[in-house]
């Protein structure tokens, strides 16, 4: 443990880890540049360091990308990453109401614990939790994305039925595209572009940045005259720790959901944030408050998602078998350095665990440290007023989409989604279902199609087979009847 | 929020019109199918799912009472007043952006970005604080500070259009 330690605990690896955090921050924050990028440009450059300072500068991209996209999220109202799409619910709404520092503050925070608590569960539970996963199978897989997509459809609280049509409508992107099974193109009107289906990026930029730009440009002149003013004080962290009072369940929860959710290949720590999210506010006794500025928001998306770190490193590290996408970059890498990730990984190479752990926490410290000690910079971004801000934010998510394949195409689909998520905006249909379904579409309709196979056309009787699935059925049921009679209750006597 | 029975029958339509859809490409689809599974399942199951939507929507349209009458005055003055100069912003902002892709690759990123952003920001900026040379250098430092950094820095493959000579 110690030898592992000392790889990591040197100058020269610290200063490496340092530069690869800042960049990480840079590419989280930047809407259209995700970790997974940060990682995958960055990747070749580290083939003529060792395997252990490769990996550690790898790792601290990694997690300031993924910490980074909280920055975007509470100043901009644009997620980062797809990992901060809860922030901006509550994160943007305080930034507006000129508690930037605090929401920053609480959100980096938050990142820290979620970090420091996953990867603690790694270091104790990676072996045992590895075996309970392998258990999951094509239903256990299915039954969860159900359960997701209808605990967030059924909890939009002003409309169950737009809650639903959003997620149907997200499902029926997703389709597009050449099909899991069978291999069909499908929805694709003949543009060979669409035949991997519409690229996760584009769509991302255009629903959130270039939608809330149409949306700014479609407001009337006067409301322009309104800006946020910066009137504010912060010391140490940007908020009192006493306002984190009340907040331990749901950081228990919430890192427990993130970690469980990332250890889950395929899921990712894109539902994450979003799930924790929808579970805090369900579970709170005053869940009105969600969406207005509410530190428990923000508490849930960030630990939630940068819970998922440590938990999408257990599959990988155990398992050979990537989390999320930048744990496939970080999984090329090991090949590279000819370091095979698995149970006989423990055993041959201990050092190198306990240095990936190492480097986990020392990165994790030192987001924590730079964005603390930029925080009054990164709030600065908030007097530059909107309409210079805008084009540039558009023009730099741009440079991302485009750089990341080339293809003129991608910027269309900014556009058009661009004018879809205005749409959504403005016709009061959620976003956020809409996105869920778009994500995880293909991957439920893949293992809904096998857990059919596999119980040979009887779906029940696989159900009555796997407890786990049989159990989120439940909820899943339980939840949506739940909801169906609220939203009924409240449409009775809204015409009495 | 509140939704009104009109705008009710139009999700209605839009639900309809996207079940439609969907169910009559799903049946075009190759199914390739083992156990009656193939890549015509789901999109058939979205399209049914789609259709009850619409249904439901259809069903809350006809439940809801009569319109209420305007007797909220703001609401009744927002109704009659109409502003067409967000409407220009609005139609404008695509129209630049359009431009934008189509012109891209010829033009080249530097040039076409600088004159994005000096457009956009023109058209954003309310009139009366409106800097014509502080959106130009705007464009220009930013578009270079964007290819120094991606392209140069990254080495990000981005269009040098017609500069390509001189880059």
């Amino acid at each position: 443990m110690i030898e592992g330690m000392m790889y990591i605990l040197n100058p020269a690896c610290l200063g490496l880890m340092l530069l690869g955090t800042a960049i990480g921050i840079i590419f989280g924050a930047i809407p259209g540049l995700s970790a997974t990028m940060a990682v995958a440009v960055f990747l070749p450059v580290t083939f003529k360091l060792s395997k252990t300072l490769s990996i550690a500068f790898l790792i601290a991209l990694y997690i300031g990308g993924i910490s980074g996209g909280l920055i975007s999220a509470i100043l901009l109202n644009i997620p980062g990453t797809v990992s901060s799409v809860a922030t901006t619910f509550d994160g943007s709404p305080m930034a507006r109401a000129g508690k930037a520092g605090k929401a920053l503050g609480v959100a980096i925070f938050s990142s820290l614990i979620g970090t420091v608590f996953s990867v603690v569960v790694l270091m104790f539970v990676a072996e045992p939790v590895a075996t309970f996963a392998l258990k999951f199978g094509p239903l256990e897989y299915f039954t969860v994305c159900l359960f997701a997509l209808v605990l967030l459809s059924s909890l939009i609280s002003y409309s169950m039925l737009k809650g639903f049509s959003a997620t149907i409508l997200g499902l029926l992107i997703s389709m597009v595209g050449a099909a899991p099974v069978g291999s069909a193109t499908r929805f694709t009107f003949g543009f060979r572009a669409l035949n991997l289906g519409f690229p996760d990026i584009p769509l991302f930029i255009g629903l959130f940045a270039v939608a809330d730009m149409l949306t700014d440009t479609a407001k009337r002149t006067t409301e322009h005259k309104i800006e946020i003013i910066q009137d504010y004080k912060f010391k140490g962290l940007g908020f009192k720790l006493s306002e984190l009072a009340g907040q331990g369940w749901n950081y228990l929860r919430s890192c427990i959901l993130g970690l469980f959710i990332g250890l889950l290949p395929g899921i990712g720590g894109s539902a994450a944030n979003v799930v924790a999210y929808t579970v805090a506010k369900q579970r709170s006794k005053e869940p009105e408050k969600f969406g207005t500025g509410c530190v428990d928001g923000i508490v849930a998306s960030e630990a939630s998602n940068n819970a998922c770190i440590g938990g999408a490193m257990i599959p990988l590290l155990t398992l050979g078998i990537p989390g999320d996408g930048p744990t496939a970059m970080l999984l090329g890498a090991l090949t590279i350095a000819g370091i095979t990730p698995g149970p006989m990984l423990f055993k041959n190479n201990a050092p190198f665990v306990y240095a990936v752990y190492t480097a986990l926490l020392i990165g994790a410290f030192m987001f924590f440290l730079l964005e603390t000690c930029g925080l009054k910079y990164f709030v600065k971004i908030l007097m530059v007023p909107k309409y210079y801000l805008y084009p540039i934010i558009i023009m730099m998510c741009m440079v991302g989409v485009y750089g990341s394949n080339s293809q003129i195409f991608d910027l269309a689909i900014v556009i058009i989604f661009g004018v879809i998520g205005y749409l959504f905006k403005k016709f009061k249909f959620p976003i956020t279902p809409f996105i869920l379904g778009y994500l995880l579409g293909g991957i439920m309709e893949k293992y809904l199609i096998r857990a059919i196979q596999y119980n040979r056309g009887n779906l029940w009787a696989g159900y009555m087979k796997s407890p786990i699935s049989l159990v989120f059925l439940i909820i899943t049921v339980v939840v949506f009847i739940y909801a169906l009679i609220k939203n009924i209750r409240a449409f009775v006597k809204e015409r009495g | 929020m509140k939704s009104s029975k009109k705008e009710n029958f139009a999700y209605a339509a839009l639900m309809c019109f996207f079940g439609v859809f969907t169910v009559y490409g799903a049946y075009r689809i190759p199914s390739r199918a083992s156990l009656g599974l193939g890549a015509d399942y789901l999109p058939k199951i979205v399209g049914y799912l789609l259709l009850f939507l619409s249904l439901c929507f259809l069903i809350k349209a006809l439940l809801i009472c009569c319109p209420k009458k305007a007797t909220d005055q703001t609401e009744k003055a927002e109704k009659t007043e109409f502003d067409i100069k967000p409407v220009i912003k609005f139609s404008a902002t695509i129209l630049f952006l359009i431009i934008y892709v189509l012109l891209f690759k010829k033009v080249g990123f530097i040039i076409m970005t600088a004159l994005y952003i000096f457009a956009q920001s023109l058209l954003m900026v309310p009139s009366e604080k409106r800097n014509i040379l502080l959106s130009a250098v705007l464009g220009i430092v930013t578009s270079i500070l964007l290819y120094l950094i991606f392209s140069k820095g990254l080495n990000m493959l981005l269009p040098n259009g017609i500069l390509k000579d001189i880059l």
